[in-house]
C-alpha cells in the first residue's frame, strides 16, 4: 500500500497541518517527503503518524487484503453472471472505494468497475470510465492491459460493432497461441462470430465455452451458451441438434424458475420451427414467448414481427396487418429501426408490391448495407428484387441485385 | 374460302391461347406471399453480460 499518499489524504481531510502531525514523531521535510512519496520511511514512523491519525496500520493492511480479494470475488460472480452478488460486492467496494488509490490494485478495480457498467448495460458511463482508463494505459501491467483490450471488444459487442471486437478478440485469442480456458471469453468470442453470420465458428467457440461452464457447474452461463448453439445450430440447419438445445433449454428454464430467458427460449425454438417450414408450430412457440413478455422492449418487437411473418404467410392478412402496425408504432416509440423498416415494408406490400419494391430499395437495402450484419437478410431481399425487375424485363437491373449475392 | 377458313381458325387459336385470366385480379397479398416466401424473423440472443 502507498502509505505516504494515504497519511497525506487523511491529515488533509481531518485539516491538520504537518507541523502539528510531524511534532514528535519526525521532522516537517521529512513527512513531507513521504507523503510525496519520495522517500521510504520505516515502519515505526507510518505507524506513528497513521496512529496519530487515529488511523491503523493493521487495518489498512487488512483493507488492502480485503480489496484484493473482494476483487477477485467480484471477477468470478460476473464470470457465472450472478446479478445479486455483483451488486453486493461492488456496494462493498464502493464503501472502501477511498482506500483504493493508496493500494496495489488502483488500475484492477478501475477496470472492474468498467466491467460492471458493461455488465449493467451503462454504455455511457461505460464510455466514460474507458476515456478514465485510457489515460492510464501505460502505468498498467500485461494482465490489466489485457483486461482494458478484452473490455472495450465487450463494449463494442454492446453497441453492435461486431467487426470491431471480432478483430480484438481474434488478436487477443492469437497472443494466446489461439487456446484459452476462460470461458467468458469463448462465450463472447462465440457472440461476434454468430453476429458476424459465422455460424460454423461460433458452434466451435460455443461447444468450447459449454464444456468448460460445464466443468466449472456455471449454470447461467451454460444456458446462455445452449442458446447460442442453439440459435447457430438453426442458422447452418442442424436442425435436430438444435431441437436437442432448446429442449434442454425450456426443461432447465422451467426447473430454475428462469423467467427471464423462458420467452427468449419460446422465441428462438419458434425460430428454429419456422426455418423448419412449420409455421403453425413456429406461430405457437412465438405467441407463447409473447405471452410470457410483459414490458414491450426490443424483445417484444422481435417476437410481435415474427407473429406477424408467419401469419402474412400464413394468409390470416388481417392478423399480420395488426402485428406490423404495432411493430411500427413500438419501433419508433423505442428507436428501433430494423423491425419497423420490414414492418412498413410488409404494409406497404400489402397495398402495393410495386411500391414496396421502391421502398425495399429507398429504405430496407440501405439500412441492411450500412452495417456489417444482416447478411443473409441482404441476400434474401436482393433475390426479391432480382427476380421482381426479371419479371418487369429489366434484366440489367436484375442482373445488378444478383450480382451482389455473389 | 380457304382465305376465311385460315381467318377463322386463327382467330379461334387467339380465343383459346389467351389465358382464362389475363387480367390480374388475384389480391396484393397472394402476390406477396409468392414472393417474399421464405422469410424469418430474427433470433434472440441470450445476454452478453
Amino acid at each position: 500500500m502507498e502509505f505516504g499518499p494515504l497519511i497525506k489524504f487523511y491529515r488533509t481531510q481531518k485539516g491538520i497541518t504537518q507541523k502539528e502531525l510531524a511534532a514528535g514523531i519526525c521532522s516537517i521535510p521529512h513527512l513531507s517527503k513521504i507523503e510525496n512519496n519520495s522517500k521510504d520511511a520505516n515502519g515505526e514512523t507510518i505507524s506513528l503518524l497513521l496512529e496519530r491519525l487515529n488511523v491503523s496500520f493493521e487495518e489498512m493492511e487488512e483493507k488492502e487484503e480485503l480489496i484484493k480479494n473482494l476483487l477477485k470475488d467480484f471477477g468470478e460472480k460476473i464470470n457465472f453472471y450472478l446479478r445479486e452478488e455483483i451488486e453486493i460486492i461492488f456496494t462493498r467496494l464502493k464503501e472502501i472505494e477511498h482506500v483504493i488509490p493508496f493500494s496495489d490494485y488502483i488500475y484492477s478495480y478501475e477496470l472492474y468497475k468498467y466491467r460492471y457498467l458493461l455488465f449493467k448495460g451503462l454504455l455511457a458511463e461505460a464510455d466514460t470510465q474507458r476515456d478514465i482508463l485510457y489515460k492510464q494505459k501505460k502505468n498498467f501491467s500485461q494482465h490489466e492491459m489485457y483486461l482494458f483490450r478484452y473490455y472495450n471488444a465487450v463494449s463494442l459487442i454492446l453497441k453492435g460493432n461486431h467487426k470491431k471486437a471480432d478483430e480484438i478478440f481474434d488478436e487477443l485469442f492469437a497472443e494466446n497461441n489461439n487456446e484459452t480456458t476462460n470461458g467468458e471469453f469463448l462465450y463472447h468470442l462465440a457472440l461476434v462470430k454468430s453476429a458476424l453470420d459465422q455460424p460454423g465458428h461460433a458452434i466451435h467457440f460455443g461447444r468450447l465455452a459449454l464444456q468448460i461452464f460445464m466443468n466449472q457447474h456455471n449454470f447461467y452461463r451454460i444456458l446462455h451458451t445452449l442458446m447460442l448453439l442453439g440459435i447457430n445450430y438453426t442458422n447452418s440447419n442442424i436442425y435436430e441438434e438444435a431441437q436437442v438445445c432448446f429442449k434442454h433449454l425450456i426443461r432447465n428454464a422451467e426447473l430454475l424458475k428462469e423467467e427471464r430467458m423462458l420467452p427468449q427460449i419460446y422465441h428462438n425454438m419458434g425460430y428454429l420451427q419456422d426455418k423448419m417450414n412449420n409455421p403453425k408450430n413456429a406461430l405457437l412457440y412465438y405467441e407463447k414467448s409473447l405471452s410470457l413478455q410483459p414490458v414491450k422492449n426490443q424483445h417484444y418487437i422481435v417476437t410481435l414481427y415474427g407473429i406477424g411473418e408467419i401469419n402474412y404467410n400464413l394468409k390470416l392478412i388481417e392478423n399480420a396487418k395488426e402485428c406490423f402496425l404495432q411493430v411500427k408504432s413500438l419501433s419508433k416509440d423505442l428507436g428501433i429501426k430494423k423491425q419497423g423498416l420490414l414492418a412498413e415494408f410488409y404494409l406497404i406490400h400489402m397495398e402495393s408490391p410495386e411500391k414496396a419494391m421502391k421502398y425495399l430499395e429507398m429504405k430496407v437495402i440501405p439500412f441492411l448495407e450500412g452495417s456489417k450484419e444482416h447478411k443473409e437478410e441482404r441476400i434474401r431481399y436482393y433475390k426479391l428484387l432480382s427476380q421482381h425487375y426479371n419479371q418487369q424485363g429489366n434484366y440489367l437491373e436484375a442482373v445488378n441485385y444478383l450480382s451482389k449475392i455473389t | 374460302m380457304k382465305k376465311a377458313i385460315i381467318l377463322l381458325f386463327t382467330f379461334s387459336l387467339l380465343v383459346f391461347a389467351t389465358p382464362e385470366n389475363d387480367v390480374n385480379n388475384q389480391p396484393s397479398y397472394d402476390l406477396a406471399k409468392i414472393s417474399i416466401q421464405p422469410a424469418q424473423a430474427d433470433p434472440i440472443y441470450p445476454p452478453v453480460g
